[in-house]
Order: C-alpha cells, then sequence, then structure tokens
C-alpha cells in the first residue's frame, strides 16, 4: 500500500530539539508513553506529558519510579501491541541496560529518544556520544540526527522502520544533548493527517502479541539451536533494515521534500581525495571547513554516519573507495583501543578495499568541550599529511593537545 | 545453510497446547505423590507450587508431573500429610 501525499507544511515554528523530538512524538501518536527525565531530555518529557494534559496526545502515562521499570512498561505494552515512545539520556540508559537488551531480544518496536550525554564517571552532565555508542552492541538500530528539522523528521521514520515486520526491532533515535536538545532551529512542521497516511502502512501487519483468545511466550526460556535461530533472525533483521531505512526516507522525501543521504550523508565526496568522517552536530563545523577547503581549490569532502547501528559498511566502502586519507572525529572512545569508536569500525570495514588507504583519528567534544573550526582544520591538516605519506600522529585528542 | 525451525521472528511461541519453557520434569530426583482420599481440598499446595504443577480436580488436587521439579513444597505444607515424595528412578 502506498499513499500519495504532496509536500507541504503546517507552520514553521522555532523548536529546540526537544520540543521538535516531543513534536514528533505528538504526530506519531504512541499509546503508551514511558519516561523518567533526565538531564538534557526533560523538556521534551515535559513538553510530551503537556501535550496529553491539553487533550493533544491521547496516550498512557506513565510515571516509573527508575529508567528499568520506565522501559519495562514499553516491554510490555509492546508485546500486547501497543506502540510506545521513551525518552532518555546517559546515566538513565546505564540504569535501563538489562531493559534494553530484552526490548531487542523481543523484537519489541519501541521507540526511544537519546538526547546524548557523557557517561559518569567522571560526573558530568555534558554533551558526548558515549552513552549509545556504549550501548552499541545490544541490538537495537541507532539513528543519529544533526539538526533540529532532522530529528522531528527521523521520529516518523523511525516508527514506520521499527513496526515493518521484517525488521521488529526497536529504534533509538540519538541527537546531541546540549548542542542539539537545546539549541533552536527553524522547523517545518508537517500536516497531521500526512504523517496519519505516512504511517498507514503499518496498520495492515498483524505481530504476533500478548492476547488472552491466543496466549503467547514472550519471550520463551530457549537455550541451544533454538536461541541461535533467534539470534541468527535478530541479525539479518537488523541488516535488512539498512536498505529499508533508506526505502522509508526516499518515500519520506516524497511525502514531505526532505532527506538526510539515507546511512550516510555525503558532503562532496565524488571527486574528494581527503574524507572527513564524523557523527552528530559536530558535522556542521567539519561541513564549514569543507567548504573553505574548495573554495581554496582542495579536494575533500564529508561523510556524517547517520545509521550507526547496523553500521553502514557497504555504503562507507562506495564512498571511500579510491580516497588518499580518510579522517575520523569521533565525540567518544571506545576503550581498550585509544580510539573513538568509528575510527575503529571504519578501519575494520575499509579492510575491503584493495587501496590501504590510511585512517588518522581525531577525538573531540567528549565532556561538553567544543568542535571548532580551529580544531577541525587541525584535523584536516593532519589527514593530509596520512595522505601524502608522511609522518604523522594516529589518534589525536583535539580539545587536550 | 542456515536452517530455521520456529515460524516467529522473535523469541515468541503459541502458549497452546502447552507453554514453550524447558522441560523441567528432567530435573526431577523426587517426585510428589497424592493420596487424594486423603486431601482435604484446602489449596494450599495448589498455591504454594512455583511452577504451577498442582491441578484442581475440584474435590482434590492433584498434579501433573510435566514440569514438576520435584522441590517438594506441596509434600511440607499439606496439613493432612496427604502428599509423600517419592525417589525417582536412577536418580
Amino acid at each position: 500500500m502506498t499513499t500519495r501525499i504532496t509536500p507541504r507544511v503546517e507552520q514553521v515554528r522555532v523548536f529546540d530539539g526537544n520540543r521538535a523530538c516531543a513534536y514528533g512524538v505528538l504526530l506519531c501518536k504512541p499509546d503508551l508513553v514511558s519516561c523518567v527525565p533526565i538531564t538534557p531530555m526533560t523538556p521534551m518529557v515535559e513538553a510530551v506529558w503537556q501535550y496529553v494534559a491539553d487533550g493533544r496526545l491521547d496516550a498512557e502515562l506513565v510515571a516509573a519510579d527508575g529508567e528499568i521499570n520506565a522501559l519495562s512498561y514499553c516491554i510490555g505494552a509492546s508485546s500486547a501491541g501497543a506502540r510506545t515512545f521513551i525518552g532518555t539520556a546517559s546515566q538513565g540508559l546505564g540504569y535501563m541496560y538489562e531493559a534494553y537488551l530484552k526490548t531487542a531480544g523481543n523484537r519489541l518496536p519501541v521507540v526511544m529518544a537519546l538526547a546524548t550525554r557523557e557517561n559518569a564517571a567522571p560526573d558530568g552532565v555534558v554533551s558526548s556520544h558515549q552513552d549509545f555508542v556504549t550501548a552499541r552492541d545490544a541490538g537495537w538500530i541507532q539513528i543519529v540526527c544533526e539538526g533540529v528539522q532532522e530529528i522531528l523528521d527521523t521520529m516518523i521514520m523511525a516508527y514506520r522502520l521499527a513496526e515493518h515486520p521484517e525488521i521488529l526491532l526497536p529504534v533509538n533515535v540519538c541527537f546531541d544533548g546540549y548542542y542539539l536538545s537545546y539549541l533552536t532551529e527553524r522547523v517545518e512542521l508537517p500536516y497531521q493527517e500526512d504523517v496519519d497516511a505516512f504511517l498507514a502502512p503499518l496498520a495492515q501487519y498483524d505481530r504476533p502479541r500478548l492476547c488472552l483468545e491466543d496466549p503467547l511466550t514472550v519471550p520463551t526460556n530457549t537455550r541451544e539451536e533454538l536461541f541461535a535461530e533467534w539470534r541468527h533472525k535478530h541479525v539479518v533483521a537488523q541488516q535488512k533494515s539498512k536498505k529499508k531505512f533508506e526505502d522509508i526516507e526516499e518515500e519520506y522525501r516524497e511525502a514531505f521534500g526532505r532527506s538526510y543521504g539515507g546511512q550516510i550523508e555525503e558532503y562532496y565526496t565524488d571527486d574528494a581525495e581527503i574524507v572527513m568522517v564524523s557523527m552528530g552536530s559536530q558535522t556542521g563545523a567539519i561541513k564549514d571547513v569543507v567548504d573553505s577547503r574548495r573554495e581554496k581549490g582542495e579536494k575533500i569532502g564529508a561523510i556524517r554516519i547517520r545509521l550507526f547501528r547496523p553500521y553502514p559498511r557497504e555504503r562507507l566502502l562506495e564512498a571511500l573507495r579510491g580516497k588518499k586519507a580518510v579522517g575520523v572525529v569521533d565525540r567518544n572512545v571506545i576503550f581498550g583501543w585509544q580510539s573513538g569508536v568509528n575510527f575503529f569500525e571504519i578501519k575494520a570495514a575499509i579492510q575491503d578495499l584493495p587501496e590501504n588507504i590510511p585512517v588518522t583519528g581525531f577525538i573531540v567534544g567528549i565532556g561538553g568541550t567544543d568542535c571548532s573550526l580551529e580544531m577541525v582544520e587541525r584535523a584536516v591538516d593532519i589527514t593530509k599529511l596520512a595522505a601524502e605519506g608522511k609522518p604523522h600522529q594516529e589518534i589525536t585528542w583535539l580539545n587536550i593537545e | 545453510m542456515v536452517q530455521y525451525k520456529s515460524e516467529y521472528e522473535g523469541p515468541w511461541a503459541s502458549a497452546k497446547p502447552v507453554l514453550f519453557a524447558y522441560p523441567t520434569a528432567d530435573w526431577r530426583a523426587v517426585r510428589p505423590v497424592f493420596n487424594t482420599s486423603r486431601c482435604g481440598h484446602c489449596g494450599i499446595c495448589y498455591l504454594q507450587c512455583p511452577v504451577g504443577s498442582v491441578q484442581d480436580r475440584g474435590t482434590y488436587c492433584d498434579v501433573d508431573l510435566s514440569y514438576c521439579k520435584g522441590c517438594g513444597l506441596c509434600a511440607r505444607e499439606c496439613p493432612n500429610e496427604a502428599i509423600k515424595m517419592v525417589r525417582e528412578e536412577n536418580k
């Protein structure tokens, strides 16, 4: 079933990321919302609850006594067939980790917004990507946004992706805490009936759910071969979600007139010799540097990883083929490797390319530090050294060296 | 070539005709034997059984051994001493 929607805008507003996310929740009409407020996403919870108080959103609200219970409410409701929403950050995600694993393993299409924040300790209520990258191997789909409009759009696409019968996986919509959650931007709001029409195809799918008429065991207590089978199905569904995500985004572009490049956003990569790879809001600074360097005639491009889990390996290989060097700018660390997560994963992915492309890694923006244009300039200069085969530092912590 | 056995995409199973669970009867070293003529139908064993193996037969209780682990709670709690734990052969 395809619905023809002509792109149109109900109104243009100035929203911060939390408000844009809450508005996305409103448009998707979840049956149950379960959140424990935590900085930097508290205003999002307040906005969603206000929508319910004002009678604009007909959802069951749960004021759970802790994040693990908050997500467990979503597990129960989603098992019974409800559409659910939850938001959290940092320590909240840590506290719900056991339920986080179960949501994915049970194949429940819960959508969770994450205003990303640094993990304690050191204690710091500050921006970072550390919270969701730490939970990257839990089996969720994780999408990372760059701007406020994209948060609203991704919320709507997230439900389409999560509830598709070939996917049936929970989706994290991640956006930088502070930089996006509190940053105001121009946001175009779609019409409710257009979003209804966009989500309408989901109504035809009937997934197994808990009910009295046809009792179901969720989850089964499983071991040995059957356990391996369901793990395999989970991994396969995650891989399928890459293509499905791009299909949904293409449909979204036709209906609402906006898209973000699918699994990765490519910025002047076609003729680039050097490509800077990044994730989230800091990509804006990198794009600015790409623009200024291009004016000087340097062949440089940028890639923004949008779909972080599953990792967009094939798209990255396609985009990085034949490049002279890749610089990876991470707002996180991978413990055990003295680098960022994307540095590590891109190193692994491009082993499949014949060219032996040098990769340089940069840690920036952790602990709420800035990712300034000067820092990106330095990162590009170091990556150019790598492209020319000159001695260079492999990992650079831009904020402290 | 990967081969699937379950029709379900996730770790779900129909609870008809029987709950999908470990065959915990394997674990049993002793089994409860109900003397139904001594049973007062008080229901204490029915309530106490951790795995729901005790069956209410209307005027008395007895046990469905499919998942009974032989823990002996029913025998210990029965006020009429109507339940005895008997050793399973070869255990």
